[in-house]
């Protein structure tokens, strides 16, 4: 390759890299313009506390497309998470609630990591019949009805939505720090977060370097299965209220776009945590853009649809 | 000689980034002819059948075929040329019958546009007839083995009125008696007059049925004769011959006789390609297997590094026997093992330098599962001075390093794990000459050091520098092997050939 | 591992006999108080599979033969019910050709995508069935369209001797799917693609077209059964069709149409329909279980039959030697 080919690609590249603040700024400056009371104190909170439940699915889909893999039922997952949590809060306490919820639903992701790790089946087939039927499990905790958190402990639980530090700073921003930080830490720092990411480039290299790929992937799909599930808990704890048919739908479209537009390659390889939390703002954004300007959700779900069309896209180019 | 030429490549240049695969070469075929195209790999003879068959299309040269010139531009106008080709994976679709994948792509209708099966059904059974195979053409290709379903494919080729019918490496998987029936059906098409090309490493099939051979090495023409006017070793020699020796051997008598033994492999088999085949390295040993393609050699490699699972066999590690189900096992007591394709089965692409070279090592660098960024420093730099790696930081992605920095890499990889066997298949290929001379000095070092390697080459001239010991393999077996001063090209030239008089004797390939 | 894939061969060639006995069972059980075999017992059947996304399977078996997949087919349906409800109330033939188009469309784009974008179908079509949907919200307002046109009304309705015309048309579009598979050089192509693509290429196959084609006619399929079913309810809802697409993969999936492309025919997706759509009437029936189990069952099923199918599984086929004579 010469010198000249190669500082176009570089230069490519760069911007690729930049590419999710790019366009995080630009999101930015739109509704500066034209958003009324954008920039208020009030809203940018706002903004914090509502992409808790992006940026929570959003760190374990990262570790999944690392892998190569993907995740598609973390909606339904969190749906589960969120009425199992809410439904034994009264019988057997706030902690063991939510714990219950998380293995339970890393029960799922532990039967996904088989089927796509030992089986070697294909994500998007396994991760799609679990979305039917993990779904039809949460609508049928409550026979399909909304279940309504309350009792003693409802207090509490509803705390963990609309609690806030300090009186101003919102209860979510302490599992995004968290989240970002655990997985960061995983994928930065740690042996297997190196497994992970080498399984995604080359499973073939990765497994002649002693890699053992069953073990890597059957860890990732029980990691976004239990971030899932907290996220339902934390959205359940929000709205007050724990609904099988509703939280967390298509909620697996906002972790993918947010990925996508993150910089992590969706056929696998390099990771990029953060580039992972701008993308859930992004989407955040797109979700309150729309919302304020009176313009109908179905926009930003068409919107979000051509975004991850066009990501993958662009990325096929790179790579042929 | 009298040969009417229904082929004429002449002048054949490709070249892709970084690799001139083909620089001027002839090729010709005669109507009729059954005629052997042999090479290494790297040889070019794979790029030449591309150029002709539309794949790639040439940068200079000329192509003229039944007397006119020809430059497919597609697999599909160079079948219609006339030129058919009949692939080791076979392209044919397994789930469907025999009779559907004759006629894919060109099902015959009735009045009514129906698909006819009638006639599909007894127009294969003719065409399959006419070349001796009778066969339920109403099963589906997969319950045929796979002497059928090529059979299948040559009927396809005929039926589309094939001129030139391209066989490549199609007696990989088959064995003595289907090897003879595609013989037969070989004469039979000679017969019909339509020419074959016959590519293949199997030295006796191509005595048995090829009239004339074409040899090449490193994109060049080595030789074309006929076949009455070589013998094995001639051929050999052709092949993997003598070059100008840049280097001199620095080894002398062979002194390991007592050295302890490391590792010993015995009677493996697998599949085709091993068959009963055992070696043993001794510890601080640089051990050299040599042989043509298809000996079984990488093969061999694998089952030692656990990568895949043998047949029948032992493996004895330090006296102990061991089972190695995965890499991870044999890593662990301390083998490692560069691969022959580096883009494949190597390297990890988009990570960087530092991660490539320590990724098996992390275990040994990290506490509690949390790396130490320092030490992984140490050791990159470490690796990077001592091996030389050109890389502007540890951190550039290793895709864009050049071919020998990579391999650099990969070796500084197994280096670092202070390993006791390093098995390295075709270390150098795609080197340049001064990175080649470093890895060279570099085993050297290791074999003094205590640390055995077993080194896979094709490179005659490398074996005979390096090696303490060099083990001849020719068809899954291991036909002897030459010590110390012994070792030099012409020795491993003959003992490949001589092994061809034995194996006949002990009825392996021919009746 | 060996007796296990004993076991598994043994039961993949008598999984359809199988299937059917277990349900024949289970179904005459649950309906000890009626007679199951009767008559207006099966019509109900055929017409209830027709209605429950019948439709929807055949047309996702000529994608799962090429091997891609096709998740947009719910939105689809959905899209074109509200726009022959939008249409066909003043013209119901206008209102047909429209929701017809709009299977066309909408197949035709997700062929491209797949074809010749060289996206993941599992992709393009996600991404459609999420912009698909959002459209249809967009376009009805999030209102139900009431189908008023007697025409249409019929459509959905009539019966002819006691014969429903959805079981009718269902039968017949079986038909008709298994001719096109068996007897048309498309159908040979389909196959060969599904079955080995680099080979269909390579013997001057016409794969882009084909799989273009092959979408083409699951959109119309998707568009036939959205007409139908807003037809017969009278209404065109805005939600309909929703997460149906796992259920008809779940039909080709347990009729033997292999997701990974190449094998499989549309009878047997037809007797997918029928297992699924019997497994839907005893959840209706049994009081207790609610239809929220059917998700989960249907789930289960999938993975089941995808596990099954999976590589591990697979048995080397026994290789038969020619009765070769030189």
């Amino acid at each position: 390759m010469n010198s000249a080919a190669r500082n176009k690609e570089d230069v490519i590249v760069m911007m690729k890299q930049y590419s999710a603040f790019i366009l995080l700024a630009l999101m930015l400056l739109l509704n500066l313009f034209i958003t009324p009371n954008f920039f208020r104190m009030g809203t940018l909170w706002n903004i914090i506390s509502q992409t808790c439940t992006i940026i929570l699915t959003g760190m374990g889909m990262t570790m999944v497309i690392s892998t190569g893999g993907i995740d598609i039922s973390v909606g339904a997952v969190m749906a589960l998470g969120g009425v199992i949590s809410g439904m034994m809060l009264d019988k057997i306490g706030l902690i063991p609630a939510i714990l219950l919820a998380i293995a339970v639903c890393c029960l799922s992701g532990a039967l996904a990591g088989f089927m796509i790790g030992k089986l070697k089946v294909q994500a998007m087939v396994v991760t799609l019949a679990l979305l039917m039927g993990i779904r039809g499990v949460a609508q049928l905790m409550n026979d399909g009805k909304i279940f309504y958190i309350e009792g003693e402990l409802a207090e509490s639980y509803k705390l963990l939505g609309s609690a806030k530090i300090a009186g101003v700073v919102p209860v979510q921003l302490i599992p995004i720090v968290i989240s970002v930080a655990v997985t960061w830490f995983i994928l930065e720092k740690t042996i297997l977060g190196r497994h992970i990411q080498a399984v995604g480039d080359n499973p073939r290299s990765s497994m002649l370097a002693g890699i053992n790929t069953a073990k890597t992937l059957m860890f990732v799909y029980v990691y976004s299965a239990a971030f899932a599930a907290i996220a339902g808990v934390f959205a359940s704890a929000k709205i007050g209220a724990a609904d099988g048919n509703s939280l967390g739908l298509l909620a697996e479209l906002d972790a993918i776009a947010a990925v996508a537009v993150g910089g992590t390659s969706m056929s696998g390889g390099r990771a990029k945590v953060f580039g992972t939390v701008v993308g859930a703002l992004i989407m955040q954004l797109i979700n309150i853009t729309v919302n304020m300007n009176n313009i109908t959700y179905e926009y930003a779900q068409i919107f979000k649809a051509i975004i991850i069309v066009f990501a993958v896209y662009l990325q096929r180019e790179k790579a042929s | 000689m009298g040969r009417e030429l229904l082929l004429e490549m002449k002048g054949i240049v490709k070249n892709f980034p970084g690799v001139r695969a083909l620089q001027g070469v002839n090729f010709s075929v005669a109507k009729g002819e059954v005629h052997a195209l042999m090479g290494e790999n790297g040889a070019g003879k794979s790029t030449l059948i591309k150029t002709l068959t539309g794949i790639y299309q040439k940068d200079e040269g000329t192509i003229i075929f039944d007397g006119r010139e020809i430059n497919p531009k597609t697999a599909i106008e160079a079948q219609k040329e006339g030129i058919s080709t009949i692939y080791q994976e076979l392209n044919l679709v397994p789930f469907q019958t025999v009779y559907e994948n004759m006629y894919l792509g060109r099902e015959p209708l009735n009045k009514f546009g129906k698909v006819d099966r009638k006639k599909m059904i007894q127009d294969t059974e003719k065409v399959l007839g006419d070349l001796g195979i009778h066969v339920d053409v109403t099963a589906p290709l997969l319950t045929y083995g796979t002497a059928v379903q090529q059979m299948v494919a040559i009927g396809r080729a005929i039926s589309i009125n094939a001129k030139l019918v391209i066989m490549d490496e199609s007696t990989s998987s088959l064995d003595t008696k289907e090897v003879q029936v595609l013989f037969d059906v070989i004469r039979k098409l000679k017969a019909k007059g339509i020419a074959v090309i016959f590519i293949s490493h199997r030295l006796d099939e191509i005595f048995e049925i090829c009239e004339h051979v074409t040899i090449l090495k490193d994109g060049r023409l080595s030789g074309e004769v006929s076949i009455e006017e070589i013998d094995q070793l001639k051929l050999i020699s052709y092949m993997i011959g003598r070059e100008a020796k840049k280097l001199e051997r620095t080894k002398g008598e062979y002194e390991l006789q007592d050295a302890p033994e490391l590792a010993r492999m015995e009677n493996i088999e697998q599949g085709m390609r091993l068959n009963g085949i055992g070696i043993d390295i001794k510890k601080g040993e640089v051990l050299g297997l040599a042989g043509l393609l298809g000996s079984g050699r990488t093969e061999l490699a694998k089952v030692l590094f656990g990568a895949t699972q043998p047949d029948k066999g032992e493996v004895i590690w330090m006296n102990e026997p061991v089972h190695f189900k995965s890499p991870k096992n044999s890593i662990e007591k301390g083998i490692g093992f560069c691969t022959e394709d580096r883009k494949v089965e190597g390297i990890i692409p988009h990570l960087s330098v530092k991660e490539n070279i320590t990724i098996a090592l992390l275990p040994q660098i990290s506490k509690f599962g949390v790396v130490s960024k320092k030490k992984q420093n140490e050791i990159v730099n470490e690796y990077i001075k001592r091996l030389k790696i050109k890389t502007p930081s540890p951190n550039q992605m290793i895709r864009n390093l050049s071919g020998g920095n990579q391999q650099k890499v990969l070796l500084a990889r197994w280096i670092c794990m202070n390993p006791k066997l390093i098995i390295m298949d075709e270390p150098t290929r795609g080197i340049d000459v001064g990175a080649k001379a470093e890895i060279e000095t570099l085993i050297q070092e290791l074999a003094s050091n205590g640390i055995s390697v077993l080194m896979i080459s094709s490179e005659l001239a490398e074996l005979e520098r390096n090696c303490d010991r060099v083990i001849v393999m020719r068809e899954g077996k291991n036909l002897g092997e030459l010590r110390g001063l012994d070792i030099n090209q012409n020795a491993i030239m003959e003992t490949i050939a001589a092994a061809a008089g034995e194996l006949e004797k002990e009825g392996g390939l021919n009746e | 591992m060996n007796k296990a894939k004993k076991i598994y061969n043994w039961f993949d060639s008598k999984s359809a006999i199988f299937a059917l006995a277990i349900l024949i069972v289970f179904a005459s059980i649950a309906f000890s108080s009626r007679n199951f075999f009767s008559f207006p017992s099966l019509m109900n059947l055929a017409r209830k599979g027709a209605s429950d996304g019948g439709f929807l399977a055949l047309g996702m078996t000529f994608v799962i033969l090429i091997g891609q997949i096709d998740l947009s087919v719910g939105s689809v349906l959905a899209l074109s019910g509200v726009v022959m409800g939008m249409l066909g109330n003043q013209n119901p033939l206008l209102g047909i050709v429209a929701g017809l188009a709009v299977g066309l469309v909408c197949g035709f784009v997700n062929g491209l995508m797949v074809a010749k974008m060289r996206i993941s179908s599992w992709i393009a079509t996600l991404a459609m069935m999420l912009g698909i949907r959002g459209a249809v919200l967009l376009i009805s307002n999030q209102k139900p369209v009431s189908i008023s046109n007697p025409v249409l009304q019929m459509i959905g309705n009539k019966t002819f001797a006691g014969f429903h015309i959805l079981a009718i048309l269902l039968v017949l579009l079986t038909l008709v799917c298994m001719y096109i598979s068996r007897n048309t050089r498309l159908g040979m192509a389909l196959y060969a693609v599904g079955g080995n693509e680099e080979a269909a290429k390579m013997m001057g196959l016409k794969v882009v077209r084909i799989k273009i084609a092959a979408f083409t006619l699951c959109g119309l399929f998707a568009s036939i059964a959205g007409i139908l079913l807003a037809a017969r309810l009278y209404t065109a809802q805005p939600n309909a069709g929703n997460s149906w697409e796992t259920t008809a993969i779940a039909m080709c999936a347990l009729g033997g149409v292999k997701l990974s492309g190449g094998e499989g025919k549309f009878s047997g997706t037809f007797f997918g329909i029928f297992i699924i759509t019997v497994i839907n009437t005893i959840f209706n029936y049994a009081g207790s279980l609610n239809t929220w189990w059917q998700n989960v069952v249907m789930g289960a099923l999938v993975l089941i039959s995808i596990g099954v199918q999976s590589e591990v599984f697979r048995s080397h086929k026994k290789k038969r030697k020619g009765e070769e004579a030189c």
